[in-house]
């Protein structure tokens, strides 16, 4: 048989060129074994069953969520032989595979990010109050989102929605949501907020929900975000990384804006206090005004009272004085000829006819003697 | 600014203002009975916004990939 020789390398070559021909891309199952991140860029690990191992290789930016030995995965590779002979596969995407891996892949994932503190409560805006200008990321036909339609319309008025339709399960999703949240971001009119939105589903149908690259927009977007992804089970990871989180997409209607009855009813409240306030302050300035009335009336009675005494004492005195209080204790009042009070020696003279005035009468006299006192 | 053009986050602003005058300032009767006034007249704008304002629903035609 005629065989060509081949040199090694060329060797090599071949057999690469034959299982790219041969296996483009293979998907092969198996548990993860020595893994581990070389420089930060190359992922090493082996893919193991019972009886048989293949060493696997990946770049880092290739891998949407951390894996860990034990674990069963699924992965998109090509094979091929390196330039020393081995026997890789060069892998394109790994994928958990059951529950279990599953589980802990998001775990894993939660830990992560964590640590790098994306669901710090402290990183976490709060909603504007009052908001008129709100963006909406959800599947457009779907129930979740005429939900939130609906609920916004009974509550408030006034509110601009712009709308961008996405899928919000399957394999595009994470791509046309993370698109949707950067389209708002970017654009130069951003809205206050943004809401994302998905009705309820199984845990399985919110697995774009706890995607890395989608979990990361969310945390990164400058534009305050609400999440209302509906189900009753977990939380995801976009809820842990959002600005707040609703339920469902009714519930983040309900929090993004008033109910117009309630705030109605507040403004009520504050007519009624204005006028409280304004009632109050005219029966105080009435009543300040009664005191001072009622203090100026004291004053003069005051004032008044010390008029009365001065009186009072003017009046005594005066009666005292009074002539007529004299004669009545017993005096009485001597005139002469002339009319005029006797009062010295000189004021009559003998044989002179006096007039006395007593209290009760008045004697006609004439003068027998007249001494100096 | 026009009384109309006033956004109703502006008008309840201004009444909040008002019920804060009230609860710290030294009240003369006067300023008191004009703040009253408007503070009566920016509830009903309010109240009346809140009942006819309606919402705009755009879908945006943007094509994510």
């Amino acid at each position: 048989m005629d065989q060509t020789v081949l040199q090694v390398s060329d060797f090599l070559a071949l057999t690469n060129q034959t299982l790219e021909y041969a296996y483009p891309s293979v998907l092969v199952e198996g548990e993860v074994a020595s893994f581990k991140i070389s420089k930060g860029k190359f992922v090493f690990f082996d893919l193991k069953d019972q009886s048989g191992l293949v060493n696997c290789f990946m770049m880092i930016y290739g891998l949407r969520q951390p894996f860990e030995d034990g674990m069963r995965v699924r992965v998109l590779a090509q094979p091929r032989v390196t330039d020393w002979g081995k026997f890789s596969l060069t892998v394109r995407e790994v994928l958990p595979v059951g529950q279990g891996s599953i589980k802990r892949a998001l775990q894993l994932l939660k830990q992560k990010l964590e640590k790098e503190g994306l669901f710090d409560e402290r990183r976490k805006r709060v909603l504007p109050y009052l908001p008129e200008r709100v963006g909406v990321v959800s599947s457009i036909e779907s129930a979740g989102y005429a939900d939130f339609i609906k609920i916004l319309n009974q509550r408030w008025g006034g509110v601009s929605i712009f709308s961008l339709d996405v899928q919000v399960q399957g394999g595009v999703a994470v791509d046309q949501i993370i698109g949707a949240i950067n389209y708002f971001n970017q654009s130069s009119d951003p809205p206050e907020a943004i809401a994302v939105l998905r009705g309820g589903g199984s845990a399985e149908d919110l697995s774009a929900f706890n995607d890395e690259l989608l979990v990361r927009a969310i945390a990164a977007s400058r534009v305050p975000i609400i999440v209302g992804v509906g189900h009753e089970i977990d939380t995801t990871l976009a809820d842990l990384a959002a600005d707040v989180r609703a339920a469902t997409p009714s519930n983040a209607a309900q929090i993004l804006f008033p109910d117009k009855n309630q705030f109605a009813r507040e403004v009520d409240q504050k007519q009624k206090r204005l006028l409280d306030i304004v009632q109050n302050e005219i029966k105080r300035v009435r009543i300040t005004l009664h005191h001072a009335v009622e203090k100026m009336n004291m004053d003069m009675e005051l004032s008044l009272e010390k008029y009365y005494v001065q009186i009072k004492r003017a009046e005594s005195l005066l009666k005292q004085l009074n002539p007529n209080l004299v004669l009545q204790r017993g005096y009485s009042l001597v005139r002469n000829k002339g009319s005029k009070i006797v009062k010295k020696v000189e004021d009559v003279s003998l044989g002179e006819t006096i007039e006395i005035t007593s209290s009760r009468a008045i004697i006609t006299a004439g003068v027998v003697d007249v001494r100096e006192k | 600014m026009s009384e109309k053009n006033k956004s109703l986050k502006e008008r309840l602003a201004e009444l909040d203002q008002i019920l804060e005058w009230f609860d710290t300032a030294d009240i003369d009767l006067d300023e008191a009975m004009q703040k009253f006034e408007q503070g009566t007249k920016l509830a009903e704008d309010i109240k009346n916004d809140i009942a006819n304002l309606e919402n705009k629903v755009e879908v945006i035609k943007h094509k994510i990939d």
